[in-house]
């Protein structure tokens, strides 16, 4: 028998994959502890050591603790999100938005902010405030599910079809918001744009509660795909083959992005690149195991977005730079430093 | 056990009765410090929207302003105060961060979670009325004077305002030939977007004794191009300031729909400070006699 | 126990492939299913290995394929597909590692490198796996569907290797080192089924083989019995001569050059 080294080599991969995970926990940790202590009033958490005045407790508890959590929330998913659908699709190009949550979320968006005043009174006033972050959750679910039937056929989704097809419904979404836009008045188009930049400004205990039954299942339960997600890197065929039932891997990822991503989307508006970026540092970082990589994803994506939410409310305070901005200033370079690190690497 | 406690507890209890005693100070300090506050200083004042500001200072209460919006943008000594950023994407604790005693606001402040914030520290969020028409105006003051508990100056300034708007009026029923007005607000991409019904643009339009070139349809929306002809206006009405919203001479000639009207061939091209003419605040009066006087000479 | 096939059937894209083959498998044995390009080999596989629908039946140790889950087929049979792409930049070690199912398996952490050392690539667990070589990287893919199975045979029954052209990018010393592990593997105890293209090795090491020939099964039995001048050359249209060489040396098949007619 052959003689065994004394480590091996995944191990060392997987040591500094634990690692990471680590040390992500502590940045985040330091994020957060960041985001509750700094703000445009300038109080912090050292101030309220000596005694909370009420006026720092609306701060923390209406303003700045709702905020970190959405921030967490709607960052870990949205990174979460990328990296299952990079690892469905088998493309580290992928991000959430292929399944149509985005260009769907966008259209429920579009139509609540242009066409909300034809709604009923009553549904109107029940809804209030929340009837954009609703709209968009629903359009978000609708053209996922569209294009899950659309790529279905006898049990079987096609994920090439369904790529197509996304590409299609995003198309066909921008088309009809373009219509609505056309009829949009001067103040709903700015309501529109500011919702496409997204922000954690509105951030509510309310917003919160509704989106966490969507979001939470999906990141504690999403390293359960991970063994079945990394077998597809083989393709269907063989992950198959080694006993993955591929079908369910499917329908359940597709399911939890659309969940998830469409959650964060609706109340957070249209934030870029978390999505994206976050996986593919992850991946050059610690390799594509996704038993690593989603708990890692969940958590950068988390850091990152809090700590640009700490950037956003705080560079132009008392105003606020939209947040999505933010991550767009930040994940554009950060995405063509990683195309260019990996020109020599034979495809992507 | 028996033992006398040993030090450590004896000073971790020290330090707990020293702790209670902080906090029942501070908050006792706090609420000694409210009541003063509301008895001698000066309330803290942030106002969002530029009619309202102009009216905060036109009721000589510029000093107690302490921030204001993006859209506030006169007079030019409250561009010096602190920006809160654009009224329909307020950040809560930036407003907080002034500590104001008070929010007065045109309508349609946002996003609803921070007014709600804002209402649940306890800041009062006035909203004013804001009809684009003579009233209107006089009804914003009003509101404003009130809040601010300066019904005497409010009463003055209403009363200053009417006295401008009468003038307004008698210039407009001289007229004897309205002509059609076309108000642009923007040529993004080259296509016209309109002041329709209901529209500041239209309020104030009437007010100077001119007719809206364009019908049926409510607020500012993008019209075709064939509407644009089928209106004909006798004068096209635009904004003077405001970055991205800044249109000359130029670019209407250089929209076909728009050049081919009877007031681009006759060169009839006004255009105006945006929210003097828009913001139906206390200089509107001004804004409709400028306005009658550009349409009808005189 | 054993992989019995009766009368199965396979329509692709409404053409049929398959007419009515029934064959068996043995475990302890090899058994290789050959033909000409076209005849329908890599669908009987497919079929075999639960890929697509077809009539009549295919039971493996008693299971019916295509009623079967992903995981129950897995717990039973390993499959080596003809080439096999990777979408992410795996090690080798990792690659190798996607073939463990069950967590008994899983606690033995030497396995992956024992199966590594089995194909000879012992020293590139660590290697990205991209950078191997085409027969390097088909060798490893081994390596994985090994350890899928590592027990030739398990309290239910004996596992099956299915195996897909396996050789077709190996030099002939790693040729005959596959070949060598399959039969291996049979005299263990286990099943294998694999599809050849090359005849000479299918002469020295399969047990059992099968001939088809435009979706039917034209002939089956020992390589003895199937391989003879008429049949093969009937079966892939050309002249072929059958040589049997002296038994304790490698059988070479040569084609024989067409007979100029006087």
């Amino acid at each position: 028998m052959v003689m065994l080294a004394e480590t091996l080599p995944s191990q060392d991969r997987a040591t500094r994959a634990v690692r990471v995970t680590q040390g992500l926990a502590v940045v985040l940790a330091l994020a957060a502890f960041a985001s509750l202590g700094s703000g445009a009033t300038g109080v912090s958490l050292h101030d309220m050591l000596d005694g909370i005045t009420e006026r720092e407790a609306l701060i923390l508890w209406d303003i700045r603790l709702p905020r970190l959590a959405m921030g967490v929330l709607v960052g870990a998913a949205l990174a979460v999100s990328g990296a299952l659908m990079q690892g469905l699709f088998r493309n580290p190009l992928a991000d959430p938005g292929i399944v149509g949550v985005g260009a769907g979320a966008g259209l429920g968006a579009v139509l609540a902010i242009v066409l909300g005043g034809l709604l009923p009174a009553g549904l109107a006033a029940w809804l209030g405030p929340h009837l954009v972050p609703f709209a968009a959750f629903l359009g978000g679910w609708g053209a996922t599910l569209a294009l899950y039937r659309l790529a279905s056929r006898g049990g079987n989704v096609s994920v090439a079809t369904m790529l197509l097809a996304g590409i299609a419904l995003g198309a066909l979404a921008g088309a009809v918001t373009g219509v609505l836009i056309y009829m949009a008045d001067d103040r709903q188009l700015r309501d529109l744009t500011f919702w496409g930049m997204g922000s954690l400004a509105g951030a509510s205990w309310t917003k919160i509660a509704a989106s966490l039954p969507f979001i939470l299942p999906v990141l504690v339960l999403s390293p359960l795909l991970a063994r079945g997600l990394n077998a597809l890197a083989l393709g269907e065929a063989q992950a198959r083959h080694t006993g993955v039932d591929t079908e369910r891997l499917k329908r359940v990822t597709i399911l939890g992005v659309a969940a998830s991503a469409g959650a964060a989307v609706a109340i957070a508006g249209g934030i870029g690149f978390i999505g994206i970026v976050v996986p593919h540092l992850l991946r050059l970082a610690t390799g594509p195991d996704h038993r690593f990589l989603l708990p890692n994803a969940a958590l950068l994506g988390a850091s990152l977005l809090v700590m640009a939410d700490i950037f956003a409310r705080t560079v132009l305070a008392p105003a606020e730079l939209p947040i999505g901005i933010v991550t767009a200033i930040i994940g554009a370079p950060v995405f063509l430093w990683i195309l260019l690190q990996r020109r020599g690497i034979g495809g992507l | 056990m028996t033992r006398s406690t040993p030090m450590r507890l004896k000073l971790a209890r020290l330090n707990l009765a020293a702790l209670h005693i902080a906090l029942i100070a501070s908050l006792g300090l706090t609420a000694v410090g409210t009541i003063a506050f509301a008895e001698e200083v000066k309330p803290r004042v942030v106002s969002l929207g530029g009619s309202v500001t102009e009216t905060v200072v036109a009721l000589g209460a510029a000093d107690v302003l302490v921030g204001r919006d993006s859209t506030s943008n006169y007079p030019e000594s409250i561009l010096a105060l602190p920006d809160v950023g654009y009224i329909r994407a307020l950040s809560p604790e930036g407003v907080l961060s002034l500590a104001p005693d008070l929010i007065l606001s045109e309508e349609g402040a946002g996003p609803v979670e921070a007014v709600t914030v804002l209402n649940d520290g306890g800041i009062p969020f006035v909203t004013m009325p804001g009809a684009y028409s003579a009233q209107g105006v006089l009804d914003k003051i009003a509101a404003v004077a009130a809040a601010l508990h300066l019904e005497a100056e409010g009463d003055a300034l209403i009363a200053r305002t009417a006295e401008g708007f009468a003038k307004a009026n008698a210039a407009a029923e001289a007229v004897t030939a309205p002509k059609s007005v076309l108000f642009v607000i923007s040529l993004q991409g080259g296509r016209v977007m309109a002041g329709g019904e209901g529209s500041s643009a239209a309020g104030i339009i009437a007010l100077a004794g001119g007719v809206n070139a364009v019908t049926g349809f409510q607020g500012y929306k993008q019209i075709t191009d064939e509407a644009v002809i089928a209106a004909a206006p006798d004068v096209i009405l635009m904004m003077d300031r405001g970055g991205d919203l800044a249109l000359s001479a130029e670019d209407v000639l250089a929209t076909p729909a728009l050049a081919a009207t009877p007031a681009a061939k006759a060169g009839r091209i006004i255009r105006m400070d945006g929210m003097l003419l828009l913001g139906f605040g206390p200089r509107t009066p001004d804004a409709a006699l400028a306005l009658n006087a550009a349409l009808y000479g005189g | 126990m054993m992989l019995e096939i009766r009368d199965l059937s396979v329509n692709l894209a409404g053409r049929p492939v398959l007419h009515g083959i029934s064959l068996h498998a043995k475990p302890g044995q090899i058994t290789a299913i050959v033909g000409p390009n076209g005849s329908g080999k890599t669908t009987l596989l497919r079929a075999m290995t639960g890929d697509i629908p077809y009539r009549g039946h295919a039971c493996l140790n008693g299971q019916e394929v295509a009623q079967a889950q992903p995981w129950q087929l897995a717990a039973l049979r390993a499959v080596l597909a003809q080439a096999t792409e990777l979408a992410f930049p795996f090690t080798v070690e990792e690659v190798v590692r996607l073939g463990l199912q069950s967590s008994a398996v899983q606690a033995q952490a030497d396995l992956p490198a024992r199966a590594l050392a089995l194909v000879g690539l012992a020293s590139y667990a660590p290697r990205a796996f991209q950078d191997l070589s085409g027969g390097e990287q088909q060798r490893a893919h081994l390596a994985r569907v090994m350890l899928q199975v590592w027990e030739p045979v398990g309290a239910d029954g004996p596992r099956w290797l299915f195996l897909d052209e396996p050789v077709s990018s190996l030099d002939i010393g790693h040729q005959l080192m596959v070949m060598g592990l399959a039969r291996s593997f049979a005299d263990a105890g286990g099943g294998v089924v694999a599809v050849m293209h090359d005849l000479n090795l299918t002469a020295m090491f399969a047990d059992q083989m099968t001939l088809l020939h435009n979706g039917r099964l034209v002939a089956t039995g020992s390589p003895h019995q199937v391989m003879t001048d008429e049949t093969l050359s009937a079966a892939y249209g050309c002249p072929v001569r059958v040589n049997a060489a002296p038994l304790d040396g490698p059988w070479l098949v040569p084609q024989a050059m067409p007979v100029a007619s006087a």
